[in-house]
């Protein structure tokens, strides 16, 4: 496992994002989590811009946690904009969402999710699923390599 | 019979019998001494699509009348029936044989004419239409924020007072953890109740597909799902086959069973019977149990939502099984019962109408006759 690959967690609820930064210590990640408030915030980071303007943009987070409801730009806004860029296209993208509504799930897996996860309300539950997803995704799944754009 | 044949058959009597297209609010249909349609006009079909009623039906409901006719009466009579939208309509019905040169009626002329119509989408309808829409968009986008927005709050009263039992643990007495449980626990039913509701407004407003469906072979299908841990004797009669949208009868039946293999009376030798009839254009249908039964003055309240009989230390559960019941019975036009005595069983009950009330979409009676 790379520990010095970061996960990005984008998620506008400080409450759920204090709780999931919680789970996955409990589930013993160590992975450092950065969260992003909002869409918009995320794909700056993403492609290098803004406020993560000089970044190197090749060096991309293990994993994206996204929410479907964010402000500013919502997830699958997100995912298409992550899709529709040769240079993180291939970037693991994992739905992490309250909702369990067949539309999300269908939109979801039509912009071309990695994962649709749904968040359990039960705290012990979640520190499960958040083992299982730091197991698989940063253990177990192998990344497409880097390529030169 | 088709077309042809039927032109063969007329036209081999004496004087030729001549069968026009007439008057298009005129719907003409001709048939044969078995009650079976030689020939119909366009506007008998339009009439047969509009009334909600099948073909089985339609040959029931006339069939006194053709008996009438066979008899060599003319029948001039008033037919009620209702379409699709539940909506009645009259139709005014004359008979009359169609004899060959011997005067012996080879077969029956019927011409049914629209007395009362049917209401017509005016401007008030649509407008009430489009309410009734944009009704069912805000109740879905309600059911949508609540399955999503309340969920966080909620998760994050069981992550946080979770974490609290956890770091305070040492300072904590027995009492305090209590109540935190409390707090953690009741964080959970909310959730459980939540998704429960979701379900119960999933069941009201998802679309039907209703198809004649074999009743029998369902409930075996519910019962591997449910039936599995059941130590009792299950008995299924052979049930009449329904005109109903089978997932949703699915769910019915796994709500039904479930409820029949829980309520067990303790020490009693469990025993589910499932019975079917037909009676007065009905499809019935019963599942009696041995159980613990219920005090039979609050029957009503069982099918209404979060309405309990027992209390979840006795049986655990959310109240909303036999609701969901209810809601699948009221979308096909039927009717729920309930009979029982306390430590005497339960008989959980629901009727169905034996005919579509809504035909499937595309559904055309009768087939397009040849040559037309």
């Amino acid at each position: 496992m790379n520990n010095e690959q970061i996960i990005l967690l984008v998620e506008d609820s400080d409450a759920d994002a204090e709780l999931t930064a919680m789970a996955f210590q409990e589930a013993r990640i160590g992975n450092p989590i950065l969260r992003m408030r909002n869409g918009l915030a995320a794909l700056d980071y993403l492609f290098a811009q803004g406020d993560h303007a000089g970044r190197d943009v090749t060096d991309m987070p293990a994993v994206v946690l996204l929410d479907l409801n964010l402000p500013l730009l919502p997830g699958l806004e997100v995912l298409r904009a992550i899709r529709g860029d040769a240079r993180i296209r291939h970037l693991p993208v994992i739905i992490l969402t309250s909702s369990n509504e067949d539309r999300d799930r269908l939109e979801a897996y039509d912009h071309f999710a990695n994962s649709y996860v749904q968040k359990p309300v039960d705290y012990d539950q979640f520190v499960q699923a958040s083992r299982q997803l730091g197991l698989y995704w940063l253990v177990l799944n192998r990344p497409a390599p880097r390529r030169d754009v | 019979m088709n077309a042809d044949n039927a032109n063969a058959v007329l036209a081999s009597t004496r004087p030729p019998v001549v069968v026009t297209e007439g008057a298009q609010d005129v719907a003409t249909a001709t048939f044969g001494r078995e009650g079976e349609l030689l020939l119909a006009n366009h506007a008998w079909q339009v009439m047969m699509q509009r009334s909600g009623v099948g073909p089985a039906s339609m040959s029931n409901l006339l069939s006194p009348h053709l008996a009438r006719g066979w008899a060599g009466e003319e029948v001039n009579t008033r037919l009620q029936l209702t379409d699709r939208q539940g909506v009645g309509c009259d139709y005014q019905i004359a008979i009359e044989g169609l004899q060959d040169r011997e005067g012996k009626v080879i077969a029956l002329l019927l011409n049914c004419r629209v007395v009362r119509d049917t209401p017509r989408p005016d401007g008030r309808e649509q407008l009430l239409q489009a309410r009734l829409e944009t009704v069912t968009r805000e109740l879905d986008d309600l059911c949508y924020s609540i399955s999503h927005d309340l969920r966080a709050p909620l998760r994050a009263i069981d992550g946080f007072s979770g974490m609290l039992e956890r770091r305070a643990a040492e300072r904590l007495d027995e009492e305090d953890k209590r109540l935190l449980g409390v707090v953690r626990d009741s964080g959970r039913t909310v959730c459980r109740l939540i998704d429960k509701l979701l379900l119960l407004s999933r069941i009201t407003n998802q679309p039907m597909a209703p198809a004649t469906t074999d009743m029998t072979s369902l409930v075996r299908d519910a019962w591997l799902d449910v039936g599995g841990e059941f130590g009792g004797e299950f008995e299924v009669d052979a049930l009449p086959s329904v005109w109903c949208d089978r997932p949703l009868l699915k769910q019915l039946w796994l709500q039904l069973l479930t409820n029949a293999i829980k309520y067990q009376q303790p020490g009693r030798n469990a025993h589910i019977t499932i019975r079917g009839r037909r009676e007065a254009g009905e499809c019935l249908y019963e599942v009696y149990d041995n159980g613990v039964g219920f005090d039979p003055r609050y029957a009503a309240k069982l099918f209404k939502v979060f309405q309990r009989l027992h209390g979840p230390d006795e049986f655990p559960g959310d109240g909303i099984g036999l609701a969901i019941v209810a809601r699948i019975v009221s979308r096909h036009g039927g009717r729920v019962w309930a009979q029982g005595e306390r430590g005497q069983g339960a008989t959980f009950g629901f009727a169905l109408p034996q005919e579509a009330l809504f035909p499937a979409p595309g559904e055309v009676y009768p087939p397009a006759l040849s040559g037309h």
